[in-house]
């Protein structure tokens, strides 16, 4: 019987090894799959060695979308993006929703206090829920900013592959670089100490115009990804986008007839310019 | 027999040393007990399994005594999946986020609660809850998700008949009811009106009658073929990311002898996860029983696995170790598991 059995077990020992060679080389990184190699690469903060593997794979095959997606998340990456980075925007816009819930109408105050007083809380506390929702959107700056806005361009040639999730992850990027040329352009102090030394400076109109002209085609870039996102909201977005034109071209005229004004006219200019924050737009020498 | 005797031990650490391996010892649509996990799932040819129901009900009737037991199982990784879940509930904080992204971004979770008659006649099994969960997060910057839950309530009811000393023959009956959700996403789909259905569970009823067979061969070495066909019957609504086909299932076993204790050293052909193909739905096993200690060892595509159960009068308890790895093509993630089990029989 011994006999018999012998070749039961030298099978099954034989098979427990063959299958241990099998599991061992399995168990072993392949590397064949370029995207889940880029992927590793990303998680692995190597996003320079992902962009080059990307890059080879589009040579090879150009119209790959899925390896534009992940070339795009890896330009973002090395501008510093990182999915954890929203968790601050996620706090601060679900505590601005929970402001917004707790305005003075909903207040045993409301019967002390003049509607005046209650329109002026309201905006005062919208302004403070926005103004930290716009600080706790990542900075980029240096050469971040052109990684990013590569990533962009390269998920805009994805056309009509662009998936509602690549619009999504387009629309942060957007709204990233958005700040960045806000406040690099336009949001500042002045550079002024008094109103003597104001009146000798220049607004810069053509800065103002053209960062102006830039955050408006972002807006409009924006607002057509999240039709994408959401497209049950397309006539929304559709007049968002028909507002930020028309007030472009309002802007323009404006900037265009600057020159013509008189100098308290000017003047008066610069100081709403200062007050609301746009200081970079007034050089001084 | 000195190498008989050494083979569990020597499964075990060559288990922890191959512990880079692919495998799971969890898929959406089993529910198995520690020791089965050890074996990696070849446990079609085992007569009496210590910890659960036999996996083909044709062995019902070589159990010699009855027994009430309920027991727990519960894996590491329950943390994660609740971070998870909170996550997507909207429930963030910065350290739950950086943790999952300086982690091993392979979570897993498989916990169960189990209550079980077992006699000669049949055994029935109530599971009134079991989860069972994995999730992959790939890429920082635009994260890639895969994404399978499992929530599970069954009734199992076994019987089987010996016709003669070679032939027994038996069936089961499994009535359950999961809530699924099987999806491979980005993060962002979360945010898009089309995405807002990701992670709705489908809701499954299933009742399953499953026949099985087993010839014993001989008596020395007591080698044994089982077979059955698995997943018979009806399921009300079909999830792709889970699927779950009629299978037929073979498996082989010797209980080769040693010095101290007994010792099954056992061999599967059946789908765990309905993606393996050809050699990959083989499974190896050995169990090894001396005095209150069971020793099992288990490998297959999937990976390595060992563990330890532990017997005394009416309290048991058991821990063993795996490796986890997605079975999706070409993924090279791996994460590595505990499961603890503990119970009570009368």
């Amino acid at each position: 019987v011994k006999k018999y059995l012998f070749p039961y077990l030298t099978g099954l020992v034989v098979t427990f090894g063959v299958l241990t060679l099998v599991s061992c080389n399995k168990g072993r990184p392949k590397n064949t799959d370029l995207v889940s190699r880029a992927y590793q690469m990303i998680d692995a903060q190597q996003p320079g060695q992902a962009i080059l593997l990307l890059e080879r794979g589009l040579q090879e095959d150009p119209e790959n979308p899925e390896y534009k997606r992940v070339l795009s998340s890896a330009y973002a990456h090395r501008a510093g993006f990182k999915v954890q980075k929203l968790v601050p925007i996620l706090k601060s816009a679900q505590e601005f929703q929970r402001l917004q819930g707790q305005t003075l109408e909903n207040s045993p105050e409301k019967e002390k206090v003049k509607a005046l007083a209650l329109d002026a809380s309201s905006l005062v506390s919208k302004a403070g829920g926005l103004s930290e929702v716009f600080a706790s959107i990542p900075a980029v700056q240096g050469p971040q900013v052109s990684d990013m806005i590569h990533a962009i361009e390269i998920l805009s040639e994805l056309g009509p592959e662009l998936q509602p999730a690549d619009a999504i992850f387009k629309v942060i990027l957007e709204v990233i670089l958005f700040k960045h040329y806000l406040v690099e352009n336009l949001l500042g102090e002045s550079p002024a100490s008094s109103n003597k030394e104001l009146e000798n400076c220049q607004i810069q109109a053509d800065l103002f115009i053209e960062t102006f002209q830039t955050l408006s085609q972002l807006l409009i870039d924006i607002y057509s990804d999240l039709r994408i996102a959401h497209p049950s909201q397309t006539p929304q977005f559709e007049r968002l986008t028909k507002e930020t034109k028309e007030s472009v071209k309002t802007a323009l005229k404006t900037a265009q007839g600057i020159s013509s004004l008189d100098k308290n006219s000017l003047l008066f200019l610069k100081f709403t310019l200062i007050k609301t924050g746009f200081g970079k737009v007034i050089l001084c020498r | 027999v000195s190498l008989n005797r050494a083979l569990p031990f020597i499964l075990i650490g060559f288990a922890a040393l191959t512990s880079q391996a692919r495998t799971a010892r969890t898929f959406e649509t089993i529910n198995s007990t520690l020791i089965t996990k050890g074996l990696a799932h070849s446990c079609l040819a085992l007569k009496i399994l210590p910890d659960g129901l036999p996996c083909n009900p044709a062995m019902t009737s070589l159990r010699d005594r009855r027994s009430l037991r309920a027991q727990v199982l519960v894996s590491d990784g329950y943390n994660s999946i609740k971070n998870l879940q909170r996550i997507v509930d909207g429930e963030v904080t910065q350290e739950m986020v950086d943790g999952f992204f300086s982690n091993e971004r392979t979570f897993q979770i498989d916990a169960s609660t189990d209550l079980m008659y077992r006699s000669q006649e049949m055994n029935v099994q109530l599971t009134p809850l079991a989860i069972r969960g994995f999730a992959e997060i790939r890429n920082e910057s635009s994260p890639d998700i895969d994404l399978f839950t499992v929530e599970e309530k069954g009734l199992r009811f076994q019987t089987g008949y010996q016709f003669s000393e070679e032939f027994l023959l038996g069936f089961q009956v499994r009535v359950l009811n999961r809530k699924v959700i099987s999806q491979h996403f980005n993060l962002f789909d979360l945010g898009t009106e089309a995405g807002q259905k990701i992670l709705e569970p489908t809701q499954q009823s299933i009742l399953y009658l499953e026949p099985g067979a087993t010839f014993l061969l001989g008596q020395e070495w007591s080698p044994r073929i089982s077979l059955m066909l698995a997943n018979l019957g009806y399921v009300s609504r079909r999830n792709p990311g889970v699927p779950a086909s009629v299978e037929p299932q073979v498996g082989f076993g010797i209980s080769p002898p040693v010095l101290e204790g007994t010792l099954d050293l056992l061999v599967d052909y059946s789908s765990l996860s309905f993606q393996e193909q050809g050699a990959d739905r083989l499974h190896l096993g050995a169990l090894y029983h001396v005095n209150e200690f069971y020793y099992s060892a288990g490998i297959d595509a999937h990976g390595t696995s060992g563990g330890i159960h532990y017997e005394h009068r009416h309290f048991n308890l058991g821990l063993l170790f795996s490796t986890t790895r997605t079975l999706k093509e070409k993924e090279t993630l791996d994460s590595h598991n505990l499961y603890f089990q503990i119970g009570l029989e009368i």
